[in-house]
């Protein structure tokens, strides 16, 4: 973990490395695929590297709402329940995800595969309902296409334990 | 200069005043909550809005500037209207149990509901519904209560650099956090309590030991043996009416009998023996020609400070224990045997104008005596309640004096309140020791005053001594960066240095009653001072307790006795260290 | 002055997958061109001749923000910021500009740190975009090459790098302070103005934040001059603009029309209402919904003010008959407590209440007095708060209890609920 996000940081032209923080951050999350967190150890090896304290950095740290300091599943589903994707269906989408998965908004499901979080707009809205998987964008969802999505990335999972 | 119309009333201002400001002097109180005189205002409350003619929006008047010509109405029936609006709205997050609360009479968010009769709460109630942090020895943070001001945030990142809270998430769940996986007893929090001496509501308070003090007083198998600090003497009057600066000590050691306590004794006492102890430590390193430099030890939160962030410096703090650590070894030790009493019957109680303090008593280290050391540490404004929950009218009190022993002070002593005045007391006895001269002038100006950072060059006998002192901890980050700086180089630029973690030093402490702004600080510094000129002795060194002290008991300064139960050791901590 | 109905300046450049060839084939890169062949203070002027105002949602004209840099601002070490955080609900048009024409507003940049004589760009980009940073990032590797970015651009002097910053997750970035607070790595709280960022911005830099839109309309001003762009639109409110239309609609996506365009054309062209027409919210989250008689208005910023809104981001969101208007109550007051960054009270006190009374409204539990309660807590906001954030929260509360207010105090006394709520 040390070395993944601690690696290469380009040196700034500009001065104070605080402004590192938000990639630090992305970084360490993404580094960590089966539980897109940001662990303590992880806080304070930024803390350290940043000079800044443990405090700053959670302080950061807590006011984004993409970052977890808790353990999620290794698919962070993000649903889109704004206007447009309201319009387009967005609760029976959640419904649909919520009884496909057996979690409510918020959870993790018990074997640590997906996380179901309600987000706002995410900038999609011609492809309404929207949801994101991790860095992916999955657009004009349907009750079959969200079956068939999460039955792929099931699929993905056990494919990557083989 | 700038001329304005305020509330109908035209006065004259200088360029740049700020509205806030130019209406105090128009004898205007414009109602702030979030805004505090000494810290930069951050606009974060809202309720100091007012009405600019011309403009069409509401300005802060914390941060707006006056312009030459502003026509300015701060009490409008709209104004007055949002004013409760927000009121209620702040109300509506925060708990109902001011009866309950450590703040209760003293909150400036009881004082603007009573100014702006808010009777009804329209709005449902909510808290965050968070567990009470009471892990740290000195401060509790109670996240129900935080109304978002941001003041602590600024004082613990801004004026002490500890950094020990930040803000933690965002919207109206933000709170205020030392971090996700930690407490306040596990961070890097120095117990300097600065964060509660801004607080304006009881979200972050002194760990109260009142109940554990009046339990020990009523136990009739228990001697209660107390110590004051010099910084009590000028506040505590403030708690009953009093000015800040007003010298209160004889009162106190009256009051303090009438509680119950069984001995009073007066940590000036043990503040002269440091002076004592850490003088003669100073001129063996003068002898030895290093290293320099030396750096007082006086302040528990200045001390946690250096260990954490200047391990570096740990080998330069003094060795000397504070005078309250060596009033209690003493009590369970020197009194103890002098006396024929058995000191496992004995509590150590100090009443202290410091939160941090109740830290240091409770560090591994301080039980020289065998025993804790000091079992209690009550801050002035617990005393202050300890006093009215006995009945006494504080006022009124008959001056007593205290129990011979441990209580002779000279005015070096009592100047350890202020910032400088440890410099100040330790100067005049080392001079003395160090030439055999008697000082014409035992004031030393140039360590005195309200300057972040204060240098001098005094001369020594032979050697010109270089001083420095730093109060308030961002100004001994300062001081201390560069002394760390110049020591790679194998320099070192002063002898001598004090550092207070509190801005104008003790009398600022995290325990002083609340209003503990800068003006008040001021106010108690010049009580201190005055006690110092009225005293007949005013060097540490011709204190007669003390000179008995070391015939009777000690030896020498710096003996193996004097060693053992007036000195102690540092611990580097790492700042990044995980937690448990 | 003709008033020209054409359309595509921007979106004629939109590709699949943009290439930079293509791109300059297509005319790309004429307007940087000629803009080096002035001096910088006369890209300026001719950006303050064109009337360009700021297509983040504010409308500021853009050569009059330009224009307040101190005089020594190059000198200090002047930053442009690009404000890449589209996060106002129903906005995707910047979307669209980086997915399909990143090398426009690449251009655009460079035009405009040109004229502002910045040495950096500083890309910020909404953290939920991670694909599109990272086409964006083989946009500049793809630029770089070319000299059209980086290095003694085009054989000229000029030189400026860029640099790609993400988000971590907050709407309340997306204004101009707050970004900057979060560029420097900080909790995104915005700060007071005076002073303004382009005096003291960035670590006290002088300091131009420019969103994407706006960039993006450079390279034509540039090419074909300040006159031609500002013949297009209306006076005061020139230019083409993309609008975001989505929701009930057939075809929703970005459009381009000329400023003053009327809602009705863009939902026309948008392949009209699907089912019947209810609502359409214009500008954002923080925008006026209204009723069909918004069909008529013209999308503009002048136009918009006249009739109580604010053009804002330029999003449409159509709803239809099946929306209910007590559940998007309940999704904007959300909207508003999740987003509210806690600094000041009245907002972060604000939004809380509101949220949790429109919740009780959406879920059959809400009492009558709450609607005069909501409306006096903005009344509150609007007043005390410190930054236009919770200043915005009473456009769409006003407006939907003008045009809807009928429905949901039906909703109040008939304890329905929206089955709907989350």
């Amino acid at each position: 973990m040390q070395d993944t996000y601690l690696g290469a940081l380009n040196s700034a032209v500009l001065p104070a490395e605080q402004d590192r923080i938000l990639t630090l951050f992305h970084r360490v999350q993404n580094a960590r695929a089966d539980t897109n967190d940001i662990p303590p150890e992880a806080v304070r090896d930024i803390a350290r590297h940043l000079n800044l304290s443990v405090a700053e950095v959670y302080g950061v740290l807590s006011f984004y709402h993409l970052f977890s300091v808790s353990p999620r599943g290794k698919y962070v589903i993000r649903l889109c329940d704004s206007l447009s994707c309201r319009v387009a269906g967005s609760i029976d989408i959640y419904a649909h995800l919520s009884r496909l998965l057996g979690v409510k908004r918020g959870e993790t499901t018990a074997d640590g595969l997906f996380t179901l979080e309600i987000v706002n707009c995410l900038g999609s809205c011609d492809t309404a309902p929207n949801m994101m998987v991790n860095d992916t964008l999955v657009g004009n969802l349907t009750v079959s296409s969200l079956d068939d999505y999460i039955a792929m990335l099931r699929k993905e999972a056990s494919d990557e334990k083989a | 200069m700038a001329r304005i119309t305020i509330d109908g009333k035209k006065i004259q201002v200088e360029d740049g005043t700020r509205i806030l400001e130019a209406a105090d002097k128009a004898g205007i109180e414009i109602p702030t909550l979030c805004h505090h005189e000494d810290l930069t205002p951050a606009g974060t409350c809202g309720m100091c809005i007012v009405e600019i003619e011309g403009d069409p929006s509401y300005r802060r008047a914390c941060m707006t500037p006056v312009q030459d010509g502003m026509k300015i109405r701060t009490s409008t029936r709209e104004l007055r209207k949002i004013r409760r609006g927000l009121l209620e709205l702040v109300l509506s997050a925060h708990p109902d149990d001011c009866l309950q609360c450590i703040r209760h009479g003293n909150c400036e968010l009881q004082a603007l509901a009573e100014r702006f009769e808010l009777r009804t709460l329209r709005y449902d109630q909510y808290t965050h519904g968070l567990p009470v942090d009471v892990t740290a020895h000195g401060v509790v943070r109670d996240m129900n209560k935080c109304i978002g001001c941001g003041r602590c945030v600024h004082v613990c990142e801004e004026l002490q650099t500890v950094k020990a809270i930040s803000f933690y998430g965002r919207g109206s769940d933000t709170i205020v956090s030392p971090g996700k996986d930690t407490d306040m007893g596990s961070s890097v929090c120095v117990n300097c309590g600065q964060c509660v001496a801004y607080c304006p509501v009881g979200a972050l308070h002194e760990k109260e030991q009142i109940d554990d003090v009046w339990a020990s007083i009523e136990n009739p198998n228990l001697v209660v043996a107390a110590q004051i600090a010099p910084s009590v003497r000028v506040a505590l009057g403030e708690e009953f009416g009093m000015k800040p600066g007003d010298l209160v000590i004889g009162k106190i050691y009256a009051a303090l009998r009438r509680i119950g306590i069984d001995i009073v004794f007066d940590t000036n006492f043990s503040a002269d023996l440091t002076i004592m102890e850490e003088g003669t430590e100073f001129l063996n390193l003068v002898e030895k020609g290093g290293p320099f430099p030396l750096i007082t030890s006086c302040s528990p939160g200045w001390v946690k400070f250096g260990e954490t962030y200047f391990p570096s410096l740990t080998d330069h703090i003094s060795t000397c224990k504070s005078p309250q650590q060596m009033m209690g070894a003493l009590i369970k030790s020197y009194y103890a045997e002098t006396r024929g009493i058995d000191p496992e019957k004995i509590v150590s109680l100090s009443i202290m104008p410091c939160t941090a303090k109740k830290y240091e008593a409770r560090r591994p280290e301080m039980r020289s005596s065998g025993y804790q050391d000091v079992d209690y540490v009550l801050t002035t404004r617990e005393l202050a309640r300890m006093i009215r929950q006995a009945g006494i009218d504080f006022s009124r009190l008959t001056e007593e004096t205290a129990d011979p022993l441990m209580s002779d002070y000279s005015g070096a002593a009592t100047i350890f309140g202020a910032t400088g005045g440890v410099m100040e007391a330790a100067l005049r006895t080392a001079y003395e020791l160090k030439t055999g001269e008697r000082l014409d002038h035992v004031e030393f100006q140039p360590v005195r005053g309200l300057e972040g950072i204060k240098e001098a060059e005094i001369p020594v006998g032979g050697l010109s001594v270089r001083v420095a002192v730093a109060h308030g901890l961002s100004n001994a980050r300062m001081l201390l960066e560069k002394v760390a700086d110049e020591g790679k180089k194998g320099n070192s630029p002063y002898h001598f240095i004090e550092i207070m973690a509190c801005r104008g030093g003790c009398i600022g402490g995290g325990g002083q009653p609340i209003d503990n702004s800068m003006r008040r600080r001021e106010e108690r510094i010049r009580g201190l001072y005055r006690e110092d000129q009225d005293r007949s002795v005013r060097r540490s060194h011709e204190n007669p307790e003390i000179q008995a002290i070391y015939e009777a008991y000690l030896g020498a300064p710096g003996s193996e006795r004097a060693h053992h139960l007036l000195h102690t050791h540092y611990t580097r901590r790492d700042p990044y260290a995980s937690v448990g | 002055m003709k008033r020209r109905e054409s359309t595509t300046y921007i979106t004629k450049y939109a590709q699949q997958n943009p290439s930079i060839g293509e791109y300059v084939q297509q005319g790309g890169y004429h307007g940087l061109r000629e803009a080096l062949k002035l001096s910088p203070e006369k890209v300026r002027q001719v950006v303050l001749d064109s009337k360009l105002r700021g297509r983040g949602g504010a409308g500021f004209p853009t050569g009059k923000k330009w224009a307040s840099l101190p005089p020594d601002a190059a000198e200090q070490g002047t930053i442009l910021v690009c404000n890449a955080d589209e996060g106002e609900p129903g906005t995707f048009k910047d979307r669209y500009i980086m997915e399909r024409m990143p090398f426009l507003m690449l251009e655009g940049l460079v035009i405009a740190a040109y004229a502002v004589r910045a040495k950096k760009i500083y890309v910020y980009i909404r953290g939920e975009y991670p694909e599109i940073a990272e086409q964006l990032m083989t946009a500049v590797q793809a630029a770089e090459a070319k000299d059209y970015l980086g290095d003694k651009i085009l054989g000229t002097d000029f030189s400026v790098s860029l640099e790609i910053r993400r988000g971590g997750g907050s709407y309340v970035v997306g204004d101009e302070t707050a970004l900057l607070s979060s560029l420097m790595g900080k909790r995104g709280y915005p700060w007071m103005k005076p002073p303004f960022p382009t005096e003291k911005g960035a670590w006290d830099l002088p300091t131009v934040v420019n969103n994407v839109e706006t960039i993006s309309c450079l390279p034509m001003i540039l090419a074909g001059g300040a006159d031609e762009f500002a013949a297009i639109g209306t006076d005061s409110s020139p230019g083409p603009k993309l609008f975001s239309i989505s929701g009930a609609v057939q075809n929703p996506g970005v459009y381009e029309f000329p400023m003053g365009v009327t809602v009705w054309d863009v939902i026309k062209s948008a392949g009209g209402v699907r089912g019947n027409l209810k609502a359409v919210q214009i500008g954002g989250t923080a925008g006026p919904v209204y009723t069909e008689a918004a069909l008529n208005y013209r999308l503009d910023y002048e136009s918009m003010k006249k009739v109580g809104g604010s053009l804002g981001s330029g999003a449409i969101v159509v709803m239809d008959s099946k929306t209910n208007m007590a559940g998007v109550l309940e999704i904007i007051m959300r909207f508003f407590a999740e987003e509210s960054c806690g600094q000041c009270f009245p907002c972060r006190y604000g939004t809380r209440q509101l949220a949790y009374m429109a919740n009780k409204i959406a879920a059959g539990r809400g009492k009558s007095e709450y609607i005069p309660l909501m409306v006096e807590t903005t009344e509150v906001m609007d007043a005390a708060s410190f930054c236009p954030f919770g200043q915005s929260v009473s456009t769409p509360l006003r407006t939907l209890l003008e045009g809807f207010g009928d429905e949901i105090e039906r909703f109040i006394r008939e304890q329905e609920y929206v089955k709907e709520v989350v």
